[in-house]
């Protein structure tokens, strides 16, 4: 009995656990704040929390708008000479990790008045941690990730608004589709740093030339296919994010306009029905794959074309690709859906002034340089990645493909489609007895159902 | 042998400071958590009540700044800390709003000049972004987009703020921002309400411990009954209106004894509604007055739990109260685990049990239940399909633990097996295995394609399951968790076995042989008997842990294939981390308990029943 009660009480608790995250990140506190901030830690979740006021803005002088030359931004008293440091959590791996810290170690090599202290997060606890630690005011003070998780970070007070302190000219430099990313709710949230989209890669020893249309690439993949063994198209087929660009070629979206998902609609049942028809039709679409089974059968050589992200660049060995933007299909543009990789000040941050300095030339185009050509990311500066298109073919492909999709939605909401949106999907296309439309209303049933029932704002 | 003269030993003094002490811990600890949601409640009406005030009043404000020009605030500005009215510009390429600026910015009272102007003006503007995405996407705004507090000083001072857009017709103009100095009124139920509580509680805990403690069981031979008896003759002869056979002392007595005896039939120890009645009174004078008037019904309540918890641990506390008193040095070496068990299990019990009566911090009562218990009629899967399915669940994973634990264990305790160790340690290696990794190791074995275990069957000449993922059926993904479980859990069972076999003694099976009992008569009679004792606790154990089985469930089948093979804890994750619904979670947890409660509680009976059968 005395278990029993032991071992619920550890199951109620589990609804708590949350709370006492660990603050690798915990500010300094040696280092002088350079704000003089008078007001007090918010405590969050009260009832009578002083709010977004007069009280609360600890920024000296915020409102004087930093100009787009981020170098000529001197804090209010950094003129003492006095570093500030501030915190930076990312989940940066591999390549992308060498490039990152060498731009920080430039960064902080070139000024001594703030000092970024960069910390990798791993990426899976990445969004709890900074839900959770930053409105406690215990998170870092500047952070990057992608954009989708925007429209709940804004909404639980984790986010600095930027409107008015970074100028418009400065942000021009940018691919516009990464700074709107970056917008919510007519407020600047963050800065862009790099862009993630589909795009096709294909074996050059299986495929020399890239197809242009799906058509053209469904007959030169099937005499390449060996049963069991080779395949042509290999992707997460059954995954709403790999999905959504056939969604938006037949004229899908993801939620209407006025924000209720729109799974039970023609252009979802037509994208639905062809990739239902790669697979049982056509037979060059194998089921059940996994991301670990997409690398291990491109790099196998088997494999002959593969949707996927520009990760992926680091994780092929030994094969010589190609890479090529996403064949149109019956004379439609797939448009994948775009994440943008963007570097974000925290509401609670006690040196917003510093952090915002750092953020403005992580995004910039030095940082841009060595992060696209060291660290391979397709970077949001304009110029840069246009550089980089002019040398590296790869890159002029993302930027191609950047054209061609559609931004990922950053509400709350989002977050409650994916599960049934990949639960529809991955039944509409590959099990026999079941059908696309029936698994499209019932994934909109369960979306509409979820949202319903999710906590509201209040 | 005590003296006939004195009834039952007269109390030593300090047990009964232990009841005032027990019946004072009581209202402290009821008393202090009812006066803090009183704070609390008090805080919340005081707030709306600010908020229905001042947001009538920005409002109207906005009315009048639509109709006029920004100037129309002169006129409504009495009372008031501080206006602001921003007006709205266009947005930019990316959608940022630009072209706002601040038009009337109006502090008329010193406390609400904003500390940094600039930050102060950007914030209005970047505020009045919002409103105009509210405005245009045609949502309401939220209450924390609408009003802000911030506290002046500690006298009960603080400054609201409401917000207000400026809208004509389906245009957005800007917004209005106005402050007003509040102060916050007194508490309902001032702190000195509980020291009185506790005062009486004193009073009344030493009251209780004047009612006999036990019924009178007298020291002479005559039975418990028949002094019943008597004394309920004596009580007929008084009620009759037969005085003279008895003094007034005995009368007194009689009705005593007789109101006594029929407590202890009802309640079991006249000891426990002492303190309930202890309890709840003292808490019922000290709140009831204050909190009268207030619609929650609080301090009927907090009297309630208060008698409540009297009843149920007054006489054990009273116990402990006791027992530190005359063995402080026992109490001292549990002092630590005590505390232990305190911060780490009954307060996020307690906390968690308090989370399943709120949703999004709103006391909601028994709203987040009746959506679990009442489901709607569209619903796939309900809370009744779901414990359905857990109760499958635990059963046929318990019934395969056990049975292939026990099996196993039978054939490792033969004493003359060749690499007997080796056998041992291999077969406890699943149980060595994190459960994490095992489930995802086994979610691979099960994958339709590539898995180990379709390439078996293929071997087999069998055609290819689709176990788990896209489109796969209920069976399969119960076959496959179960399977995992079922990898995961008899080691313990079967370690559990090993055990209890070591310390069966052997002659007990020699004089089975000589009576020329068979191999399944010894195991039957001698074997299952005496492995019962270290079973049974086993079994409970295993029930509990495979009910709660979440990382098998969440990583294997997932609820595939459409929460079908959810079960109530993963149900509670999915409230908890999709729906962001702490209250929800909070609740299925709390149902959770109160299952297995019902379950350890039978299950303590039944084991109670069959251990006599075999005694």
């Amino acid at each position: 009995m005395r278990k029993s009660i032991v071992i619920m009480c550890s199951a109620l608790a589990f609804v708590a656990c949350g709370k006492s995250e660990p603050k690798p990140g915990a500010p300094d506190a040696a280092t002088p704040a350079p704000a003089a901030d008078a007001a007090p830690p918010t405590p969050a979740g009260d009832v009578a929390a002083p709010a977004a006021d007069a009280a609360k803005t600890p920024a000296p002088d915020a409102g004087a708008a930093p100009a787009a030359d981020a170098a000529a931004a001197p804090a209010g008293d950094a003129s003492a000479g006095e570093t500030t440091e501030v915190v930076l959590w990312h989940s940066y791996r591999a390549g992308e990790l060498e490039a990152f810290d060498k731009v920080v170690d430039t960064f902080n090599n070139s000024q001594k008045r703030v000092r970024i202290r960069s910390q990798a997060i791993p990426y899976d606890p990445f969004v709890d941690k900074v839900t959770i630690t930053v409105p406690r005011g215990q998170g870092p003070d500047l952070f990057v990730f992608a954009h989708n998780m925007i429209g709940n970070w804004v909404e639980k007070g984790v986010l600095e608004p930027l409107s008015g302190k970074v100028d418009g000219e400065y942000l021009k430099q940018f691919l516009p589709e990464s700074v709107k990313a970056l917008v919510y709710r007519k407020n600047l949230y963050g800065l862009p740093l790099a862009m993630k989209s589909l795009v096709m890669f294909y074996n050059k020893k299986l495929l020399p030339e890239a197809p242009t249309t799906m058509e053209e690439l469904v007959e030169k993949v099937k005499p390449l296919q060996k049963p069991d063994e080779r395949y042509g198209i290999v992707y997460q087929a059954g995954g709403l994010y790999f999905h959504a660009m056939w969604i938006h070629a037949f004229g899908g979206v993801i939620f209407d306009d006025n924000h209720v998902p729109a799974f039970d609609s023609p252009g979802h049942l037509a994208a639905l029905e062809y990739v239902r028809g790669l697979h049982m039709k056509e037979k060059v679409l194998p089921k059940g794959i996994s991301g670990f089974m997409v690398t291990s059968l491109f790099n196998e050589g088997n494999a002959a074309v593969v949707f996927n992200g520009p990760w992926f660049r680091a994780e092929i060995e030994n094969v010589d690709y190609g890479m090529a933007t996403i064949p149109t299909v019956q004379g439609k543009t797939p448009k994948p859906m775009l994440g943008i990789e963007a570097v974000f000040v925290t509401k609670t941050s006690t040196k917003k002034e510093a952090a915002l300095e750092a953020a403005l030339y992580l995004a910039g185009a030095d940082s841009a340089r060595v992060r696209m050509n060291l660290g391979k990311q397709p970077v949001c500066q304009a110029a840069v990645l246009a550089e980089g298109a002019a040398a590296d073919p790869a890159m002029k492909v993302f930027m191609d493909q950047a054209q061609n999709a559609v931004l990922m939605d950053s509400s709350p909401e989002m977050q409650l489609l994916w599960t049934p949106g990949d639960t529809a999907i991955s039944a509409g296309i590959f099990v026999e007895d079941r059908k696309p439309a029936d698994e499209l209303k019932r994934a909109q049933a369960k979306m509409v159902g979820d949202i319903g029932k999710a906590e509201k704002p209040q | 042998m005590v003296p006939e003269s004195t009834p039952r030993p007269s109390r030593r003094p300090y047990e009964r400071i232990a009841d005032a002490v027990t019946t004072a811990l009581l209202v402290v600890a009821i008393g202090g958590a009812a006066v803090g949601l009183t704070r609390w409640d008090d805080a919340r009406g005081f707030r709306r009540l600010v908020e229905t005030r001042v947001g009538e009043r920005v409002d109207a404000l906005a009315k009048a700044v639509a109709n006029g020009a920004p100037e129309a605030v002169n006129t409504l500005t009495d009372g008031l800390a501080s206006v602001h009215v921003v007006t709205a510009g266009g947005t930019d390429d990316f959608g940022i709003s630009v072209g706002s600026k601040v038009a009337v910015d109006k502090v008329l009272d010193a406390i609400a000049k904003p500390a940094d102007a600039a930050a102060f003006a950007q914030d209005l503007l970047n505020r009045s972004a919002e409103l105009d995405d509210y405005h245009a996407k045609k949502q309401p705004i939220p209450a924390d987009r609408r009003f802000a507090a911030a506290e002046l000083g500690d006298d009960g001072q603080a400054l609201f703020a409401a917000f207000a857009p400026v809208v004509k017709g389906s245009e957005y103009l800007g917004l209005v921002r106005i402050s007003e100095r509040v102060t916050t009124p007194p508490p309902s139920v001032p702190g000195t309400m509980v020291w009185l509580g506790l005062l009486l509680a004193v009073v009344f805990g030493l009251g209780v411990s004047f009612l006999p403690k036990r019924a009178p069981v007298s020291d002479e031979i005559v039975p418990k009954r028949t002094t019943s008896k008597v004394k309920q003759s004596l009580g007929k002869a008084i009620s009759r209106g037969q005085p003279g056979s008895a003094r007034p002392s005995a009368l007194i007595n009689a009705t005593l004894g007789r109101w006594a005896a029929g407590l202890q039939k009802a309640f079991g120890n006249p000891e426990r509604l002492g303190f309930a009645a202890a309890a709840g009174l003292a808490l019922l004078i000290a709140l009831g007055p204050g909190l009268a008037g207030s619609s929650t019904g609080l301090w009927l309540w907090s009297s309630l739990v208060a008698a409540l918890c009297g009843f149920a641990a007054g006489p054990g506390m009273a116990s402990v109260a006791r027992g530190v008193r005359e063995q402080p040095g026992t109490y001292l070496y549990v002092f630590p685990a005590m505390i232990g068990m305190i911060v780490l299990v009954f307060i996020p019990f307690v906390m968690g049990v308090a989370l399943a009566f709120f949703s999004n911090g709103e006391f909601t009562g028994l709203s987040n239940f009746t959506e679990i218990l009442a489901p709607s009629a569209t619903a796939h899967t309900t809370f009744y399909s779901t414990t359905g399915f857990t109760i499958l669940w635990t059963l046929s994973n318990v019934v395969l633990h056990v049975v292939i634990g026990v099996s196993l264990a039978l054939v490792l305790n033969r004493k003359h097996l060749t690499f007997k160790g080796l056998y041992r340690v291999l077969l406890v290696v699943p149980w060595a295995v994190p459960n994490y990794i095992t489930a995802l190791i086994w979610k691979s074995m099960f994958n339709p394609q590539f898995g180990a275990v379709n390439g078996l069957l293929d071997v087999f000449g069998i055609e290819p399951v689709n176990w788990l993922g896209a489109g796969s059926s209920f069976a399969s993904n119960y076959i496959a968790a179960l399977t995992t479980n079922t990898w995961l859990g008899f080691p313990f069972m079967m370690v559990v076995t090993l055990g209890a076999l070591q310390s069966i003694p052997t002659d007990l099976y020699e004089a089975a042989d000589i009576d020329g009992a068979t191999r399944w008569q010894k195991f039957r009679k001698v074997t299952l008997p005496l492995l019962k004792p270290a079973l049974v606790p086993a079994i409970i154990l295993g029930v509990i842990w495979t009910f709660n089985m979440f990382n098998v469930i969440y990583l294997v089948s997932g609820g595939a294939p459409e929460n079908e093979t959810n079960i109530l804890v993963t149900e509670a994750y999915y409230a908890f981390k999709v729906l962001n619904r702490f209250g929800l979670a909070a609740a299925y947890s709390l149902l959770i308990f109160v299952i297995l409660l019902l379950y350890g509680w039978m299950q303590n009976r039944i084991t109670r029943a069959t251990e006599g059968a075999f005694e």
